[in-house]
């Protein structure tokens, strides 16, 4: 069942060297329960479609045209006031590095709490109460809940947020790259936390990352963005076992695998320049298959076999 | 194949910042035991991938073997000289020129204000002054500006550093460090502040100049699978000690320190498959604090397998084969 359904959304940031189309015409599904993986390098969008999708974007961005149906309304035309509610309870997000979203003078308790009696109109009792509850089922000591942020590692900050989504029961939680600030190990923690918080609540999971091995590890799907454009759609086997794309081709043929002794493929280039991106298909220039067409017309994403998409030329008959 | 550098029980302790309520209550000071007694060899053409999380001391292992911090105690040897303790005049003299370090981030190793041509001549200016011609060292710039792929050279000379993307500013930051032609390179995470599809980009231009200066490095890294692909030999660190070292295709595919095979099972893997299905050694815990140093193995609180003895005594590196040394009792 689809939860959440983005159609032909595009942000613009106004710059002082002209304007910026972060997202250009992007449209996809998330389903209940579902880990949907986002994965792109900077400047593909990838931060700036979770912004988009909560109504959090920078003061010099807008949502310039197309829709995004939430469990039955379109957030795009939702006022401040209703977005308020929507924020948080509804769908929630946790960044990459905790300590932004954190207040240095709260104890970390009154964090998970604070949310409670803003959004379920708890009393205080109940809220701490339930709170120590999400503290301890997300890994954090009980010794602990009167800490202050400034006092735990990287992986318990992230934790506390992630006890914010368990508390809250959001139906969506947006993780812009909850994990690349962290070590290895605590990386897997938290990346069984959230596969948990998934099975144990159904959340559906919208995670961004540049990281392929990490979607692997996590996604049911994949969506792969370029300068702004999607390239690829597909569940997880086929966007790593049967890959379409040439991006998403050269992507998983540059990284170094454990193991294996064959050379490295370097996709040549670097990512374009968004104020001036290049005509056609945005990746082009980068391509070693791009021909006449490609230079000019920008490819549409077709779906190839089921739930699989692409964006490029050679896939289209 | 001789030795080009080799450290003996290197050790670094920084202070820890006393507070005036501290000082007053004549608290012992304390210190952070980054780099606690770590002895390896490289030998002339080889990498060796420093291997470890965050606090591990593998970046102050690095920026001590470049004698960029001063060693607390221990010995480092570098082409038969003991630099330990020598004098930054004297290092001047002869040893900056022969060992150079690569940073994580390469905006902040250039100045913004310098034109990236002049920042690469810098070090020729430093250390042949007047001996070589303006001309002579530009040429030796643009020359090699070319090698690290900054072409054409004469169009980058010109540029400032926020006119280049991070993957051309790590290729300029490269050419700085290999202008005055040095033997041995510590690079320090090169290539994790940059995008994916640059990353591979810059690790096979640093193998195609390793080939051609005949240079030695020391690659520090925390991915287990860049230093598979980089590195000659591996050494895993682990609070301030190497728990594990040997061939970097026996190190990785044949993990024998529990710490090695845990970190092992924590890296995922681009294979959604082999990730889900693959058995996995889960630790719970996380790093304990640098000043408080558990007793015996360093490992040991976070250890599936501890016994009484790996909580009294620290295990020395016990040989496993030819090859391959790991520091558990496990072995013995």
């Amino acid at each position: 069942m689809t939860l959440l359904e983005v159609k032909n959304l595009k942000v613009e940031f106004v710059t002082v060297s002209g304007s910026v189309k972060a997202i250009d015409g992007v449209s996809f599904t998330v389903n209940r329960g579902e880990v949907v993986g986002v994965v792109g390098e900077s400047g593909s969008g990838k931060t700036t479609l979770g912004l988009a999708i909560l109504k959090i974007l920078p003061l010099n961005g807008r949502i310039v045209s197309g829709e995004i149906i939430f469990d039955g309304r379109d957030l795009v035309k939702l006022s401040e006031e209703d977005m308020t509610k929507v924020r948080g309870k509804e769908i929630s997000m946790i960044f990459q590095d905790p300590m932004t979203s954190l207040n240095p003078t709260m104890r970390i308790v009154d964090h998970v709490a604070e949310a409670l009696i803003v959004h379920y109109r708890l009393s205080k009792e109940e809220a701490r109460s339930k709170a120590i509850e999400a503290l301890t089922a997300v890994g954090i000591p009980e010794n602990r809940v009167l800490d202050y942020p400034h006092q735990l590692s990287g992986g318990m900050r992230q934790r506390v947020m992630i006890a914010i989504s368990y508390a809250l029961k959001p139906k969506l939680l947006i993780a812009d790259e909850p994990t690349t600030a962290l070590d290895v190990i605590v990386q897997d923690q938290i990346l069984d936390l959230l596969k948990e918080l998934r099975n144990r609540q159904k959340t559906s999971i919208l995670f961004i990352t540049h990281d392929l091995s990490v979607v692997a590890d996590i996604a049911d799907r994949v969506i792969i963005m370029y300068a702004g454009k999607i390239m690829e759609i597909g569940s997880v086997e086929q966007i790593y076992y049967s890959t379409l794309h040439p991006y998403t081709q050269g992507l998983l043929k540059s990284i170094p695998k454990i193991g294996s002794n064959s050379d490295l493929y370097t996709i040549p280039g670097n990512p374009p320049d968004m104020l001036n991106p290049p005509p056609g298909c945005r990746f082009h220039p980068r391509c070693p298959f791009a021909e006449e067409k490609c230079r000019k017309e920008n490819p549409p994403l077709v779906e190839v076999s089921e739930g699989h998409y692409v964006a490029c030329w050679r896939c289209v008959k | 194949m001789s030795v080009i550098l080799s450290v003996e029980n290197l050790k670094k302790y920084f202070p820890v910042e006393q507070t005036f309520l501290d000082r007053l209550l004549g608290r012992r000071k304390e210190y952070v035991k980054a780099v606690d007694g770590v002895s390896f060899e490289i030998k002339r053409g080889e990498t060796l991938a420093l291997v470890g999380e965050s606090g591990c001391g593998k970046t102050t292992t690095g920026r001590l073997v470049v004698r960029l911090l001063k060693p607390t105690g221990g010995k480092i040897v570098f082409d038969g000289i003991d630099i330990t303790f020598t004098k930054e005049s004297e290092l001047r003299k002869w040893f900056r020129r022969k060992a150079q370090i690569i940073f994580q981030d390469p905006y902040a190793s250039l100045n913004p204000k310098m034109k990236i041509g002049e920042a690469i001549e810098d070090p020729l200016l430093i250390h042949f002054g007047d001996k070589l011609s303006k001309k002579e060292r530009k040429e030796e710039v643009l020359k090699i500006m070319s090698k690290v792929g900054l072409v054409p050279p004469e169009y980058f000379y010109d540029r400032y550093p926020h006119e280049l993307s991070g993957g051309q500013r790590q290729r300029a930051v490269i050419a700085r460090a290999l202008v005055l032609r040095p033997e041995f390179i510590v690079a320090d995470e090169p290539t994790s502040s940059l995008d994916v599809s640059i990353r591979a980009q810059i690790l096979k231009l640093l193998q195609t100049l390793k080939e051609e200066f005949k240079l030695t490095f020391l690659f520090i890294t925390h991915d287990l699978a860049t230093a598979y692909y980089i590195a000659d030999r591996i050494a895993v660190m682990y609070l301030g000690r190497i728990v594990e070292v040997g061939d970097a295709k026996k190190v990785i595919l044949n993990p024998a320190h529990i710490y090695t095979r845990a970190l092992f099972s924590a890296v995922p893997l681009p294979d959604p498959k082999l990730n889900r299905s693959r058995s996995k050694i889960k630790i719970r815990s996380e790093p304990p604090n640098p000043i408080n140093i558990p007793s015996g193995c360093r490992f040991h609180p976070r250890c599936p397998y501890a016994e009484e003895r790996c909580r009294r005594q620290n295990p020395p590196l016990i040989k496993i084969d030819e090859k391959h040394f790991t520091a558990c009792w496990l072995y013995s």
